[in-house]
């Protein structure tokens, strides 16, 4: 009949071993994770070949929020390119602030009154305090853990009071600056702070308690994306990544800068290498950065908050209108700033991610010839491959929480 | 600019105040000779400029030198000196984990009959290499050979020209209209995802706009 040979299925005609096979053979297949991708923490993409579950090649793609910062700092005055360094890291503003501000005073050669330097350590430490949190919080998140991220933002919070309460701005501050401190330390300042540290320690032991003896916890973390200590060296990672895999190294410890040497603290360490080393050591450091927050409050002096000189800093407003020398200074340096000598500096910080590098070149100029910006979270996402290559996909989302990367610094 | 070179005026082969920058200059000052080329001390901060032909061999031995062990290269960046000759400066911040050493490497590469110099790579000595020197050649042009996939990595694969040179303009190069389009080379396919929101077509010619396909179908 007619009908019968038109209806036939004609698919029955192609081999069928062959699509046998086509099932059961070990095939590998390519997937983007990202650029929007809740647990890429920003845009970065992900080339995955796998196998199975299991990833064979990792590519990191990155350049999504490349804003071209290191350029734009080159027609900016030293004074004004200050702003850029905050939405690098939009995580810990201070931190790049402070990087940015000791290398500028490097090349000036100029150091900051003790008030300021103390004052520096202290916003430092609570931005570590709150950009781990923010790191806590949603690593718990990617992994399913939903509370941890709201006790860990009503945290954060209490920390980005006191910067609103110093500088006006809950996260892009600029408030350390090259020459001190925008400001005094504002009334209640201290008051804030001390309220933070007794506060604190109580609320970390709710984290461990939610976390640290969770099984599903442990069973997502622990020996997870490994990395070895040569790895990590090799490829530069440093920060809590290095710390991990068991190298004690620590730019705070091992290049002291604004008195870090003069408190007393501890460098947790991991020994494996893995998700859950590198979760520990964060949250240990918390609890030494108010060991040292501590320290510095207590010692904390009266006095000028930033240096004499008004070709740096801004003369006070009231003077503006009544002396004609700080008017002269105020004009200059809202328009040209200032010159630091021609040469070359490298000074390197710990951010919360790891060694904040600032690389900055002046010719002489009143301009930044060059401002180069080592990120840290640029040298650890390069580890990334080494980590989750033959890993299971799922895990893929661990090891990235891990490495506490942000985009605005790795892309700049 | 005042200074030409970006460098504080100073003695060709300064001796570094640092025990372990001076055990540094002397190894590569006994090793290279007069392939050193030049040793800065600028803020206690060591530099020590090599000819480009003893970099990787410098490099190599740094890493190996059983007394100082620079086993990370915490930075590789370079300097555009447009009106110098040679033009770039590419720079090798090293660190030693162990004792603490730190140096600064240099190396002066490039211009006006070189535009696109190329340097040796580091990648097998330093894995973190790899994308310190994607990024150099990304935003400045300097190719590093003896190594594979050197692409950009942070500007969009078909971008013209390199940002971090001096010579191209803060604003970037005045793109055709629309400006979302002007990357696409004229011979390539547009990108399916700009579609009709462009007005120009892969060979160049206008595309009519929607309302006046819309007309046409009709």
């Amino acid at each position: 009949m007619q009908l019968e040979d038109s209806v036939r299925p004609t698919a029955l005609e192609v081999d069928a071993s062959e699509r046998l096979d086509d099932r059961t053979r070990r095939d590998t297949m390519t997937i983007n994770m990202g650029p929007q991708h809740p647990s890429t923490h920003g845009v970065l993409r992900l080339v995955l070949t796998l196998d199975g579950e299991t990833i064979i090649k990792a590519t990191p793609d990155i350049g999504y929020l490349h804003t071209g910062f290191e350029k734009t700092a080159e027609v900016k005055s030293y004074f004004k390119a200050l702003v850029l360094t905050d939405r690098m890291d939009y995580l810990a503003p201070l931190c790049n602030n402070l990087g940015y501000s000791l290398a500028v005073e490097k090349l000036l050669g100029i150091d900051v009154p003790e008030r300021a330097r103390v004052a520096r350590v202290i916003l430092v430490e609570l931005q570590r305090i709150a950009s781990h949190l923010v790191w806590l919080g949603s690593s718990a998140l990617d992994l399913g853990a939903q509370s941890v991220f709201l006790y860990c933002f009503r945290e954060r919070e209490l920390i980005l009071d006191i910067f609103e309460l110093c500088s006006g701005v809950r996260m892009m501050t600029s408030y350390i600056m090259p020459g001190g401190l925008q400001a005094d330390l504002p009334d209640g300042f201290e008051r804030l702070t001390r309220e933070f540290l007794a506060l604190f320690p109580g609320r970390i032991r709710e984290y461990h308690d939610l976390l640290t003896n969770n099984r599903l916890w442990i069973d997502r973390t622990k020996g997870i994306a490994p990395l070895t200590a040569e790895d990590a060296i090799s490829f530069g990672c440093s920060g809590p990544t290095l710390r991990g895999s068991g190298v004690a190294y620590d730019v705070r410890k091992a290049f002291p800068y604004s008195g870090y040497e003069q408190y007393d603290f501890d460098i947790p360490i991991g020994a494996n290498g893995d998700v859950y080393d590198r979760y520990l050591i964060r949250m240990l450091e918390m609890e030494q950065s108010l060991r040292i927050i501590q320290q510095a409050l207590d010692r904390l002096p009266t006095g000028p908050w930033q240096v004499e000189d008004h070709k740096i800093v801004p003369p006070h407003k009231f003077e503006v209108s009544s002396n004609m020398e700080a008017l002269i200074h105020h004009f200059k340096l809202y328009t040209e700033g200032y010159r630091p000598p021609a040469g070359e500096v490298y000074v390197r910080t710990e951010s919360p991610k790891g060694e904040l590098g600032f690389y900055m070149v002046s010719d002489g100029s009143a301009r930044p010839y060059r401002m180069r910006v080592r990120a840290p979270s640029f040298a650890n996402l390069a580890a990334l491959p080494k980590m989750i290559e033959g890993q299971l996909l799922a895990d893929v989302v661990a090891a990235i929480g891990s490495i506490d990367i942000v985009l605005g610094e790795v892309d700049r | 600019m005042t200074n030409e070179t970006g460098q504080e005026p100073a003695g060709a082969l300064a001796t570094p105040v640092n025990p372990l920058a001076e055990a540094t200059a002397a190894l590569l000052k006994d090793q290279f000779g007069a392939r050193v080329r030049e040793v800065v001390e600028y803020r206690g901060e060591t530099t020590v400029r090599l000819a480009p032909d003893a970099l990787v061999e410098a490099c190599r031995a740094l890493h190996e030198a059983p007394s100082l062990r620079y086993d990370m290269l915490e930075d590789l960046t370079a300097v555009d000196w447009l009106e110098r000759e040679p033009r770039y400066d590419v720079i090798y911040q090293l660190l030693s984990l162990q004792t603490r050493a730190s140096v600064r490497l240099k190396i002066q590469v490039g211009g006006e009959d070189d535009p696109d110099p190329e340097v040796p790579t580091v990648m097998d000595i330093w894995s973190a290499a790899d994308w310190f020197e994607r990024e150099v050649y990304d935003l400045f042009g300097i190719r590093f050979t003896g190594r594979e996939g050197l692409t950009r990595i942070l500007m969009p694969s078909d971008w013209v020209g390199h940002p971090l040179r001096k010579d191209y303009p803060i604003s970037g190069f005045s793109l055709p209209d629309p400006h979302w389009a002007g990357q696409v080379p004229l011979n390539q396919p547009l990108d399916p995802g700009i579609g009709d929101l462009t007005s120009r077509t892969a060979d160049g010619s206008e595309r009519p706009n929607a309302a006046q396909r819309s007309e046409d179908d009709k």
